[in-house]
């Protein structure tokens, strides 16, 4: 692992194992909710960090089409995998924290099923990706669809506006400012915060196996993946 | 096998994924666009809703959300029933019959989604008498709850309900 990727794995590692300590053990718990509100701590961080995943994807979509670069098809493919991992980690700490709260664990309501399309669309990207050779077409194909892809995402966060939803509205980002008591807000942004530069961080990790891999399938001629 | 068999079987497995890489696009594409164009299926109606469109839902599964009336919840643990009404916090109610036991939060005042089928429109007994709330065979309660967190102790009491009630009858000019 090169010195600079380690390093910075070290420091986000860091931030988050505090934020985590912090939410378990320093923020009160919720009036309403009890000790179960917690998983928030988890559940709006992996959510944001999969926005933030699909927006980065969308701009290596940009970015390869102008350059015809490959190295950001590489970053798409990356930031395609963390980004269902942080959907996949979204839905389900959102299905855990649900069924204590609401008392199911799903239910088809605007935001949770926007949410399960940006699990579909980064799973169809990724199959997409590994399904075509390697060239001009797949790179202006795949390009695209992380372009296209992106535009679930402001659908998701107005989902709980738009329409009526089980899941409530935004807390944060709303007209009258937050209705989250301050000592618990700081935690959640500093979450928030964490978990996206995690994101980032294991997309850079992946980028660096891809072209292993990559390398490794020239020399060789065979398809590892 | 020789090399053309394999050659051919490595391109059918390739024109394979394409395949299904292109329907979960496309079955990925048609949920956004039917989901955008889906303002007008609601994921549920309000009691005023459910009770002007009473004759056209009855027997279909709905979902209808609405505030849990004060004073009306009737819990029989050892027989898991539990009956409570459901109102617009508008005149419109609806007399919610549940089996099993409900939602930890659930609780008189609290917002709640309700599936399950409407049962019948009840007639006033005599004329002049109050109409009787619209009854409702609930297969899954689900509480709704507002976007307020807030310390234990914090004594804000109205804020929660009001943005609950902001948030279910949000199209429908506000709480009242």
């Amino acid at each position: 692992m090169p010195r600079k990727l380690m390093l910075t794995g070290i420091a986000v590692w860091t931030c988050l194992l505090a934020v985590w300590a912090a939410a378990l053990a320093v923020v009160p718990p919720d009036q309403n909710q009890g000790e179960v509100y917690r998983i928030i701590y988890l559940h709006v961080p992996s959510a944001i960090s999969a926005f933030a995943a699909s927006l980065f994807l969308a701009l290596a979509g940009a970015a390869a089409l102008w350059t015809r670069n490959e190295k950001f098809l590489t970053w798409q493919r990356a930031l395609a995998e963390t980004g269902l991992l942080m959907t996949g980690l979204a839905l389900l700490t959102g299905s855990i924290w649900g069924k204590p709260t609401w008392g199911t664990w799903w239910t088809w309501d605007a935001r949770l099923t926007t949410t399960f399309l940006l699990a579909i669309l980064l799973a169809g990207y990724l199959m997409l990706h590994s399904a075509l050779p390697a060239g001009r077409q797949r790179l202006a194909v795949c390009s695209g669809l992380a372009i296209f892809i992106f535009a679930d995402v402001p659908i998701i966060y107005k989902s709980v506006t738009w329409w009526r939803t089980l899941h409530q509205p935004p807390t944060i980002i709303r007209s009258g400012g937050s209705t989250m008591a301050p000592e618990m807000l700081t935690v959640l942004i500093a979450g928030i915060v964490a978990m996206v530069l995690m994101t980032l961080w294991l997309a850079w990790l992946r980028t660096g196996s891809i072209e292993l891999n990559r390398e490794l399938e020239s020399q060789t001629g065979a398809a590892l993946t | 096998m020789n090399h053309e068999d394999r050659n051919r079987n490595g391109k059918r497995k390739k024109s394979l994924k394409w395949w299904l890489g292109g329907a979960v696009i496309g079955a990925a594409i048609v949920a956004l666009v039917s989901v955008q164009l889906g303002n007008n299926a609601v994921y549920f109606y309000t009691p005023d809703e459910a009770v002007a469109k009473a004759a056209d839902l009855m027997g279909k599964t709905v979902r209808v959300g609405g505030m849990v009336t004060p004073g009306s919840v009737v819990w029989k643990a050892s027989e898991l029933e539990l009956k409570f009404n459901m109102s617009d916090l508008k005149g419109h109610d609806i007399s919610v019959q549940h089996r099993g036991a409900p939602p930890d939060m659930f609780k008189e005042g609290q917002g709640v989604v309700v599936e399950g089928t409407i049962l019948g429109v009840s007639q006033p007994v005599a004329a002049g008498m109050p109409a009787l709330p619209l009854q409702m065979n609930s297969r899954k309660l689900m509480v709704k709850h507002s976007e307020e967190y807030k310390k234990p102790g914090d004594h804000n009491q109205g804020v929660d309900k009001a943005l609950l009630e902001k948030s279910i009858f949000k199209d429908q000019g506000g709480a009242p």
